[in-house]
């Protein structure tokens, strides 16, 4: 198990990726700053969202939408919207869904992502997945799972009983997200909420720089989700984990200007200059602790104004006009 | 051999850890002392009684080795009393349960019962009373026991019982004493007076000690303002260690909230006698409740090492090691008439996890508590202010009376208040605000009379200034209160503090601080405010109540029972007689709810509301009416009815949550506002609204409440505190303090780098670049 509140010694390997796609979709080859493993420059993003039954219409309709604002959400860090599958209702059933994994199993994208929001139940055999007719088992889902080529894969279970399955999920190159810590947690659960809220708008994006990461969406759910119980003094019911190493690497949508040009080759070039002086903040960001204090904001000044000096060039070239700060 | 050296208490892990030093033998060569018990009853054994006799008389060694000596006595009840004497609990306890197993005897259980009432476990002591009561219910040593027991729960069973009693033995010794104690309880100086004179002559008949009789006597002086030294002489010259003559008189202090003059006495008492473990362990306790943290330390370490067993000793340890953790702040309240002049200085306690919270808002109304209170009693704080918030519960218990479990919300000693945090509670329901608005209000009324007000008009006062000056509105008379009322419960003023000190009925304590608050505006209505000031100053002068009154208003206590029963008469007098169709209304109103008839429901609520439109408490008829507005679509009509009630102090927040979004859709922002400062008086750890009330209070030049909100804000640790950093950073920059903007500004940046508008900011602190 990986702390997701370590210190963010390296910058978002999902900003490189993301500036790299931008460039990679003009045939632009680029010089990646050297000491991060990047992922593949050629990399495709797929992506498979389910919504189980919901039992009654107001869960039904929650998880449509949570399902529907996940999968927009996802798009943004994608080539093209139909790589980014939504099944919901009836036609979620399991084999719909072994199906439509079996699909993208097939496509060679780098990143794979798997979203299941709804109920989730446990027996003496087996976690199962509520959907119209079979549900989806535990067995189910690691065999399908085990088809996917992808190197990196983001599977987010937002089910009751979730956190059964996360050991087994578990594996080199896969970041798994439950909502509960253990099958024992059998109540509804808000985190997949309080997820798809964090992927729908620019509240979880912390540092600002447009790009929601694995590691500020699921901050920011489980603090949402330990306040609900908090505010209405009950005993909290159910507790996310996240399994995989450096989520803060792994990017789950594109905000604000990032959004807008998704394409545009100005705004990559001007994007591979903020992305160096990121990791000079960064850098400076680690050392702080060993630090003089008034030494490190006097060195810590003028970077930020560099940064600063270089958005408003992108903002300039975007024309995007900020209504959300 | 001495058995019960053999079988000694055995010191506890925690006295161990809190010392870190050994006092094995502490039982077997240094006994302790307890409080000096007076067996008035002739259920003592003989061989007991000689001991006893040098017990009264402070030979303490010749005592011990007398009981020492019955170690071996063929009747197990006179070991275990001796095993009692001498303090060795476990060996007392196991001796009495040893006892009573092949016995029916009711005395051994009665005796046994004692024993738990010494070592504070006043119900179990019950429960063997009640037992010895099963195997002869006339068992006049099990009946006592019972009201010694009752006495110390505060029930007012015990006086019925004790003059049944007396009405079969009127001359029984220990009845009379105990009467004597309940009278002085209450204040009834005259009455125990008169009891004592009539047990003098059968306490000396009888030879028995009149050290006790001497205490109560002290007690009497002290509650009439008399010395006491005269008292304690007598009862010092028969016996030299007896530190009970000023640690059980010290209590009449404490019953009339007098804490400072109480510590004297405790002084004197462990001066005495350093072992009475009661004296040193109530020392340290009213050390800490006038914020003498190091001497109740002190002694309250001191009552352990000598009694381990001791509940609220142990409590108060833990306690005292909470308070080294929490966290202190101070500031310096300005004269609003003259700011170059502070009126005082406010030190603030808080739990470390809530502080940063709630630190910024505890200082502001305790700031404006102070200017207003000492304006409005004319009286200024000749100490700094001490303002205590416990997130726990169970610790504000142990602050308040040393042991968790109360029902109180907050207490004060004088300078210092203590209460609960809105944590300590279930969010959204509990107005912390007006809670310490009602705490400070004590502080000062406290202070101002050097603690001589009666209780009524202490409360009475506070409910009155948290009617008309503090945060909420929130008239509410319970329904209790108005069943008072129309049964013709409400008490004369002159005895008004019987109502708190000794209820005779359920809910009676929240009838009369209802009374007392009603009493208060009443006459400030009709008299106007400075009358109770002119009160406030005639209590400070020893006044009774009556006098007070003659003074401020020129009646005494019945001709004012007159007025305020009319007055009472015109404003719930219907309503009280009306209760039972008022409360029917509500069980419609509720049917229709249930089956959501919302067009009866909203018919039905009007007419509640019309009947009593003061009652904005939980349950209220306005947030209904509201709902049923809602059901119906008229959200308008709803937002109404919820002005209406928010402005008549209701504070249900989550309908002040659902005002603030209609407000803030209307674009009505100066009205959400105030609304959304009422959801942090009782709901602080909210980042929406401190975000968003800093930022209104920014844009409306309101600098001071805008650097509160984005305070609160970061106190509760936010994810995400940049956009408070920056809300400092403008705030700053209106105060025209550019060093702390840029401050500011750059700490907001660090947190996210690529924040547009502290980037702005920054790029125009940097020789002023332009930022379109």
């Amino acid at each position: 198990m990986i702390g997701i509140f370590q210190s963010q010694k390296t910058r978002s390997a999902g900003w490189h990726l993301l500036v790299r796609r931008i460039r990679n979709g003009l045939q632009i080859s680029a010089l990646i700053v050297a000491c991060f493993v990047a992922p593949n420059v050629m990399a495709k993003s797929v992506g498979l969202v389910v919504t189980g039954i919901g039992g009654n219409e107001e869960y039904a309709d929650n998880f449509r939408k949570q399902g529907l604002s996940v999968v927009e959400a996802l798009r943004s860090v994608g080539d093209e919207d139909q790589d980014f599958v939504l099944l919901s209702d009836e036609a979620a059933s399991r084999n719909a869904v072994l199906e439509q994994m079996q699909a993208l199993s097939k496509i060679d994208a780098q990143w794979f992502y798997l979203v299941l929001i709804g109920h989730g139940t446990i027996d003496s055999e087996t976690w199962r997945f509520n959907l119209p007719g079979d549900d989806l088992t535990t067995d189910d889902l690691v065999a399908a799972l085990a088809d996917i080529s992808s190197q990196e894969q983001v599977v987010m279970i937002g089910t009751s009983a979730s956190g059964a399955v996360l050991d087994i999920l578990s594996q080199p190159g896969r970041h798994v997200v439950t909502a509960t810590k253990s099958g024992g947690e059998l109540n509804v659960v808000r985190f997949p909420g309080f997820f798809a809220e964090a992927m729908a708008t620019t509240a979880a994006d912390t540092d600002r720089n447009e790009i929601l990461t694995l590691a500020e969406a699921y901050r920011f759910s489980n603090e949402k989700t330990q306040n609900y119980y908090l505010d209405k003094k009950l005993l909290a019911s159910e507790h996310a984990r996240l399994e995989g190493e450096q989520p803060d690497r792994v990017a789950l949508a594109r905000l604000g200007s990032l959004k807008t040009a998704k394409d545009d080759p100005a705004v990559a070039q001007l994007l591979e200059e903020r992305l160096v002086l990121e990791d000079e903040f960064l850098a400076l960001k680690a050392r702080k602790p060993e630090m003089d204090t008034a030494l490190y904001y006097e060195e810590l000044e003028p970077l930020l104004l560099a940064i600063a000096r270089l958005q408003q060039k992108i903002d300039s070239v975007t024309g995007w006009v900020d209504t959300n700060e | 051999m001495n058995n019960f050296c053999l079988s000694k208490p055995r010191l506890s892990k925690l006295r161990l850890r809190k010392t870190g030093l050994v006092f094995g033998l502490l039982f077997c060569f240094a006994t302790k002392v307890d409080a000096l018990t007076i067996h008035y009853g002739n259920d003592r054994q003989p061989e007991l009684a000689a001991c006893d006799e040098h017990a009264y008389v402070g030979e303490t060694d010749k005592a011990n080795e007398c009981y020492k000596n019955l170690s071996d006595h063929s009747d197990p009840l006179v070991q275990a009393n001796a095993a009692a004497s001498l303090g060795y609990v476990r060996e007392a306890n196991k001796r009495f349960r040893e006892a009573s197993s092949s016995s029916t005897d009711p005395i051994i259980k009665t005796h046994w019962a004692m024993l738990y009432l010494k070592t504070h476990q006043v119900s179990d002591a019950m429960s063997l009373l009640r037992e010895a009561l099963l195997y002869d219910e006339g068992f006049l040593p099990a009946r006592l026991g019972l009201i010694e027991a009752t006495m110390r729960t505060f029930e007012s069973a015990a006086r019925e019982q004790l003059n049944n009693i007396l009405a079969e033995f009127p001359e029984n010794v220990h009845a009379l004493m105990l009467l004597a104690r309940m009278e002085l309880e209450l204040q009834n100086t005259e009455q125990a007076r008169s009891v004592l004179a009539t047990v003098k002559p059968l306490l000396e008949s009888a030879e028995l000690p009149l050290l006790e009789w001497y205490t109560l006597q002290a007690g009497a002086n002290l509650l009439d303002a008399e010395p006491i030294d005269d008292w304690a002489e007598k009862a010092i010259a028969i016996n030299p260690s007896y530190g009970d003559i000023y640690s059980d008189v010290a209590h009449y202090y404490i019953i009339t909230y007098r804490y400072v003059e109480a510590v004297e006495l405790y002084k004197k008492a462990v001066e005495l006698n350093p072992l009475l473990a009661t004296a040193q362990r109530d020392l340290g306790i009213n050390y800490l409740r006038i914020n003498n943290v190091f001497g109740a330390r002190h002694h309250i370490q001191k009552a352990f090492d000598i009694d381990p067993y001791d509940a609220q000793t142990v409590n108060t340890l833990r306690l005292l090691d909470k308070l080294d953790g929490m966290r202190i702040s101070s500031v310096d309240v300005p004269d609003p008439d003259n700011p170059e002049q502070t009126l005082g200085r406010v030190i603030i306690r808080l739990d470390r996890e809530d502080a940063d919270a709630l630190e910024p808002y505890v200082q502001n109304m305790s700031i404006r508590a102070m200017q207003v209170f000492s304006k409005r009693y004319d009286y200024k704080l000749n100490q700094p202010m001490i303002v205590e918030l416990y997130h726990d519960h169970d610790d504000f218990g142990v602050r308040t009376v040393s042991t968790p479990g109360i029902g109180l919300l907050g207490v004060t000693f004088g300078h210092l208040t203590a209460m609960d945090s809105p944590k300590a509670r279930a969010a959204n329901e509990f107005h912390w605000g007006s809670t310490l608005w009602h705490e400070i209000a004590h502080v000062i009324t406290l202070e101002a009379t050097s603690h001589l007000l009666p209780r009524w008009f202490s409360e009475g006062l506070s409910v009155y200034e948290e009617w008309n000056t503090g945060p909420v509105a929130d008239r509410t008379i319970p329904i209790d209160t108005l069943l008072a009322v129309a049964k013709n419960q409400l008490l004369p003023i002159d005895s008004l503090d019987s109502g708190f000190v000794r209820p005779t009925y359920n809910g009676q304590v929240q009838v009369s601080y209802m009374q007392a608050g009603l009493i208060c505006d009443f006459i400030s209505q009709r008299w106007g405010h400075e009358a109770l000031v002119v009160m406030l100053k005639e209590f400070a002068q020893r006044s009774t109540t009556s006098n007070a009154l003659n003074q401020a208003i020129g009646i005494d206590g019945p001709a004012f029972d007159i007025l305020f029963s009319e007055y009472i008469e015109e404003r719930y007098g219907e309503l009280a007689r009306s209760l039972d169709d008022y409360q029917v209304a509500n069980r419609q109103m509720a049917r229709a709810i249930s089956s959501e008839d919302w067009l009866s429901v909203s018919v039905i609520a009007r007419n509640i509301i019309e009947r009593y439109p003061e009652n904005v408490a939980d349950g209220n008829a306005y947030e209904v009416l509201a709902q049923a507005l809602r059901e119906r679509d008229d959200n308008d009509g709803a937002l109404d009815i919820l002005m209406t009630w928010h402005a008549l102090g209701g504070h249900g927040v989550e309908s002040m949550q659902w005002m603030v979004r209609e407000l803030r859709e209307q674009q009505r922002f100066t009205e959400a506002a105030a609304v959304m400062e009422s959801i942090n008086w009782v709901n602080p750890y909210v980042v929406e609204e401190h975000r968003w009330l800093g930022d209104y209070y920014l844009s409306h030049q309101e600098t001071t409440l805008a650097i509160r909100e984005y305070d609160a804000l970061l106190g509760l640790r936010p994810e995400d505190p940049a956009e408070a950093l920056l809300g400092k950073a403008k705030a700053a920059v209106q105060l025209g303090d550019k060093e702390s903007a840029k401050r500011q500004v750059l700490y907001a940046l660090e947190h996210a780098p690529f924040y547009r508008s502290a980037q702005k900011l920054l790029l125009e602190f940097n020789e002023g670049e332009s930022v379109d």
